[in-house]
Formats: structure tokens, sequence, C-alpha cells
């Protein structure tokens, strides 16, 4: 890989693998926050070093290397969060709802503790639809949605399957 | 120009073997890690077979990342679920640390003493024991079984009469309702008398005092404001604690005067008969915010102390000489044994309002100590939620909580959300908006994150020596927050 130099604009500009997702340029260049400027190019990027950093042309091109090191683990990293989306969505909503089912002191359902129909009904589809994922295979981008302490679409009123919002006498019925 | 290390495994898609992981290149070696809170370190062959899906199966190495979680399809969700289930306890619990200033007044000065200034004798700063009655109502009407009672000020101990009634109140309504409590102060101990430290005694009352370790680095930072030596003072109160049966913890603020100076501030603790420390980074707010050149210290030369300091503590524990970095301490509990240290600041979502409440002297209520406290170095009011008149509920659930909430969610931060350390870090919006200026905040030049990757980067280094790792299990045991108890002091964040 080729890169050209010009020291005095601190500007180094090199071709990128074509195989680095957009998102993994902008992950890097955020991660480069405060030593470079990163411009894109066609096919490629151009680094321009913090004022007052005094790199020579070696240190120029060790800057860019450093900066495609971090191009390719934040591209890998985007592809390892792609292609496990929904198990991690899958795993966390099944922690979650044992969670609720740990607590559901008023349960009808073992597996949804004290919840409204409406919230039942939500998080079931949320688990229908992580395990279809999952038994069609991982499809990045198709992940479930997350299960937030949120209600879902169109409720007003928070999932508080633990009581935090409520008071200790309405809790505890003293 | 070289090419990357990793970029073969760019060449074709990602196998389905490679499952959930987070990964950081540390030297040669790649550590992985996952939301389950495992961890594991591969050499660069292995880790590049392992993202090519070329590791040859059922070998060690195999069955480690099996073991571990890292394999997507050999994933165990019903004991990967557990474990993240146990680590993120707090996501079923509500506010249960309740952090109380009961006074602005300070016979110490500090980096972040409050704005204006509270004379020693100016009582209007006092919080008064009608409003800390109305207070101790409101804090055991909230829903937890279990409640923290942390006092602050100032030094709240200046404020005696209303410590003494929170401290009976409190312990006599916990008995009456069966919930346990836990209460806490701190303090520099500069005015401590013998009668004092009998109550502290008395009522189990923890105590934890900011001490900077050697006399001038002390006295520099926290001058005695009636013209003697804080550092003097300080020890003094020190003693006369230890003498009615409480051992205080001291907690050490890294400023520029210590670097390079860490073996001298360990000496300086164990000469006080401490057998621990628990190291924080400054902020910048406050005084230390106008004074930040001369005492301010970045990222980088934090981390390097650290290093330095942690690798004394354990020359020190090779030798057979106990001693601990609490900060460590509670890190390791959640690297090694998979469980919630109960620190706010180190959730998945900034514990401010979720799992904490602050109380100024005056009644105003904020979501965390740290934005009650920055409020008071830098009377930036932004966090204030209201009274408590506004209700636990209309508190937990403000707007002011919930946008800490989404600025501080690590899956929401560019950086945090793919970071090897995101099972085990946090977010303070906090700590953003002073260095900042945002709640968001920018990770790659916040120096709270460049101070914890240098954190963990140490402490995970460390790990990989076998005796070093059995030293670190001991310490994760001794500073293990157990579920069901009231969550341990100290561990909030803020200014000290």
């Amino acid at each position: 890989m080729n890169c050209s130099t010009d020291i005095k604009q601190r500007r180094v500009t090199f071709e990128i693998d074509k195989a680095i997702d957009e998102e993994a340029v902008l992950a890097a260049a955020h991660a480069f926050a405060g030593r470079a400027e990163v411009w894109t190019t066609d096919g490629g990027v151009e680094l321009e070093a913090q004022e007052g950093s005094g790199l020579d042309a070696a240190g120029l091109e060790s800057l860019a290397e450093e900066f495609n090191e971090e191009l390719v683990a934040q591209e890998l990293r985007r592809r390892i969060a792609a292609s496990n989306r929904s198990v991690r969505e899958y795993l966390i909503t099944q922690a979650l709802l044992a969670a609720a089912n740990e607590q559901g002191q008023h349960a009808t359902d073992p597996q949804l503790g004290n919840l409204t129909g409406d919230q039942e009904d939500e998080i079931a589809r949320l688990i229908r639809e992580a395990e279809q994922e999952l038994s069609g295979g991982d499809l990045p981008g198709k992940g479930a949605a997350a299960v937030t302490g949120e209600g879902g679409e169109g409720q007003d009123e928070p999932l508080d399957p633990k009581e935090i919002l409520k008071a200790w006498e309405e809790k505890s019925g003293a | 120009m070289r090419e990357a290390a990793l970029a073969q495994a760019l060449e074709k898609d990602l196998p389905e073997s490679v499952g959930p992981v987070f990964f950081r290149k540390i030297g040669p070696r790649y550590l992985l890690t996952n939301d389950a809170g495992s961890h594991l370190w591969l050499e660069q062959d292995p880790f590049l077979s392992f993202l090519r899906g070329e590791l040859e199966k059922e070998t060690p190495l195999w069955n480690d990342l099996a073991a571990g979680g890292f394999l997507g399809n050999y994933m165990n969700f019903e004991v990967l679920g557990g474990r993240w289930r146990q680590r993120t306890k707090y996501l079923q619990e509500g506010a249960g640390l309740h952090l109380v200033a009961l006074t602005r007044r300070n016979s110490q000065g500090s980096p972040y003493a409050a704005r204006p200034a509270a004379g020693l004798d100016d009582h209007q700063f006092d919080m008064t024991l009608a409003l800390a009655r109305r207070l101790a109502k409101f804090i055991f009407d909230s829903p937890s079984s279990e409640i923290t009672l942390e006092l602050r000020g100032g030094d709240p101990l200046l404020n005696w009469d209303v410590l003494t009634f929170l401290a009976r109140h409190a312990s006599s309504f916990a008995g009456s309702v069966k919930r346990k409590l836990r209460i806490a102060a701190v303090s520099p101990l500069a005015s401590l008398t013998d009668e004092q430290a009998a109550f502290l005694a008395e009522f189990k009352i923890a105590v934890a005092v900011p001490f900077d370790g050697p006399r001038d680095l002390h006295d520099s930072l926290r001058p005695d404001l009636e013209g003697g030596s804080g550092w003097e003072r300080t020890l003094a109160g020190v003693a006369r604690l230890r003498k009615a049966g409480v051992e205080p913890e001291g907690f050490f603020t890294v400023t520029r005067g210590a670097l390079g100076r860490a073996p001298d501030v360990i000496a300086a603790y164990r000469d006080a008969g401490f057998d621990a420390i628990r190291v924080r980074a400054p902020w910048p707010a406050g005084d230390a915010r106008s004074r930040w050149k001369e005492i301010g210290v970045g990222a980088a030369a934090y981390s390097e102390f650290y290093r330095e300091l942690l690798d004394g503590v354990l020359a020190l524990e090779a030798q057979g000489i106990p001693f601990r970095e609490k900060g460590a301490a509670s890190l390791l509990g959640k690297i090694l044994l998979g469980t919630d240290c109960g620190a706010v600041e180190h959730r998945l979502l900034y514990g401010g309002g979720l799992g904490e409440l602050a109380y100024d002297y005056n009644g105003d209520v904020y979501p965390s100590d740290e934005a009650r406290a920055l409020a008071s170095a830098d009377g930036d009011a932004l966090f204030r939620m209201g009274s408590t008149d506004l209700g636990f509920a209309n508190l937990v659930g403000h707007p002011t909580v919930r946008a800490l909430a989404v600025a501080s969610d690590l899956g929401g931060q560019p950086t945090c959300s793919r970071c090897a350390y995101k099972p085990y870090c946090g977010v303070s919006p906090v700590y953003n908006r002073a260095a900042q200026g945002s709640l968001q905040g920018r990770n790659p030049t916040n120096d709270r994150c460049g101070s914890y990757l240098g954190t963990f980067d140490a402490l995970f280094e460390r790990l990989r020596d076998e005796k070093t790792k059995t030293v670190f299990e001991r310490w994760a045991r001794a500073e293990e927050y157990r579920q069901g108890e009231p969550l341990p002091p100290f561990l909030s964040g803020g200014l000290l």
C-alpha cells in the first residue's frame, strides 16, 4: 500500500481496502479525534495531523499505518456486531425475561411477570422475532427491537415489573 | 506502507463461528471479551485463525473460546444469559443509594470547594433539621429494600446535629420496617472529637477521608482554613476514629504534584496506618478547572501514575504485606467474579437517578452526587431536578434522568458500543458535561475514558501473571458486593 505525504500541510493520503465499509471509516476517524482530521477521497483517505504535531515524512507514514490498522479493526468490529446483532438481542431479551420471571410475584404466565396484556404481547412479539431470526440464521440489520425499560409503541406508561417507581407503602401494602 | 495485521480477515465474510466478541490489541496480543463478561487472550495468529474460521475443533484454545461464549455456533444461551443477568442485576433495582450534603462548610480547602465559599461559621449553608426530617421520610418512602445513606459536604461533621438526627432516625426507621441500611460519611475528620468518634462507632457509620498522602501534597490541595496543617489535623482525626474502633478508608485524587511520586503516596498511606487506597482521577471542575495547568492530570499521565502505583502495591503484596487499591478491587470483581461491584458509574446506563439520588443542603435534588457537586463547585445547575416535593416516581422518571440514561447508553456511544471494556465500564454524562460541554461527550479525547482505558489495560496486563491473579482475586472478594445488601458506600463517582 502506497501513501503520499505533504509535510508542509501535515497531510498523508492513501488508498483504503475496498472491503472496508464507510461506517468503519467514520469509526476510525472518530477514534483519531484529537490526533488528526480525516477526509475521505475517492477510494482513499487523507489525514491532516494536528497542528504542532511536528511530524516528518516518516511520522506521517507511521500515522497512516496506524490509521489503517484502526480501519481494519473497526471494519472487523462492524462485521462482528452486524453478524451477531440478533444473537446479542436474543441473549439479552432472554436474560431480562428470566429476571422478570425471578421477580414476578403476580405472574399469570411464568415467563412474563407482572405485566399488562399489551406489555406481554409486545415482549412475546420481540421474542418471536428474535427466535425467527435465529432459526433462519443471523440476518444483519434485521434484528428484533431491543427490549428497553419503556413500554411498547403507543403505550404511555413505562414498564415497571419491579415496581421501582412505586413508593414503599404502595409496594408493601403498608 | 506495511499491511494491517488483521487485513487478511477481511478477505471473506466472517464465519458463523465468530460470536459476539469485543477485542482490543494490547502489545502483541488481543484481548477478547463479551457481554457475558468473559475474557480471553489470544496471540495474533490464533486470533486471525479465529476470525477466518480456521481453528481446529476440540483443541484447548477452541474449548476456551467455546466456554467463554465466543464461538457463535456453540453458545449456551442459558448460561451466558444467566451471566449477563448476574452482572446487570442493578437493572432490576431502584435507587437505593442516597447521598446527602449536610453543609457546604469545610475546615479544609478542596479543588472542588463550593462556590460561593462558605465560611466556617456560615450556617446559612447548613441543612436544617426540618429539612432533614422531610428528607428522611422521603428516603424511606423509596421502594428499595436496601438503603445506603451517604453523608457528604463540605464536611458533614460540621453539621453535627443533623448528622446525628439522620443517623438515629434512619437506624430506627430501618429497624421498624425491616429494611437493610448502611450509613457512611465522607469527611476530612479535621474537627472530629472523641464524642463524635464514639457516635460514628455506635451507629456503625463507615467513614472515608480524602487524603493526598505526602504532607506537602495534601496541604497544597487541602489547606487548613484556620491556618494549621490540614494533613496533621486529618491524621489526628484518623487516629481518634481508630481509637473508637472505626477504620476509615482513604481517597487519593491524582494531581500533577503526585506524578512520579507513587512510592511516596503508598508510603504515606502505610505510615498513616491504611491498608488500602482508593485512587481517583481529577475533574476539570471548580477550582481544579481554573488551576488545571497547575494540578490537572490528563489520561496518559494518570495511566502512567496508576501503573506505577499498582506495581508498588503489588510489590508490597509480594513481600507478604497486604495492601490493595480499592478502585481496582471493585473493577476486578466485575472482571473475575462476574458480579456487579455496586458502582453506579460503571453501568450499562449511568446510575444517576436510576441507582442513586443526591440532595443538597437546601433540599435541591440531583440525580447523582457528582451532579450536585458540579452545581456547587461550578454553579452549573443543569442537573438540578427540583425538590423532594416532586415525589419519588417523578424524580426517578425525571427528564434529566432519562437524558442521562440516553447519553450514557453504552450501546449508543460510538466507541463504547464496540469497546473491549464495555462489559466492565460506564459513562458519566456529568463528567462529560464538566469536561467537554455535552452529555454525550467525545470519548477519544475524553480524559475519563482514557484514564479507564489505562486502568483496564494495567489490570488485564497484570492478570496474565498467575501470582498477580491470585492477589487480584483476593482483592475482588474483599470488595465483593453481595446482592440483597445495601449498595457499598464511596463508590459513587464525583468530586472529592
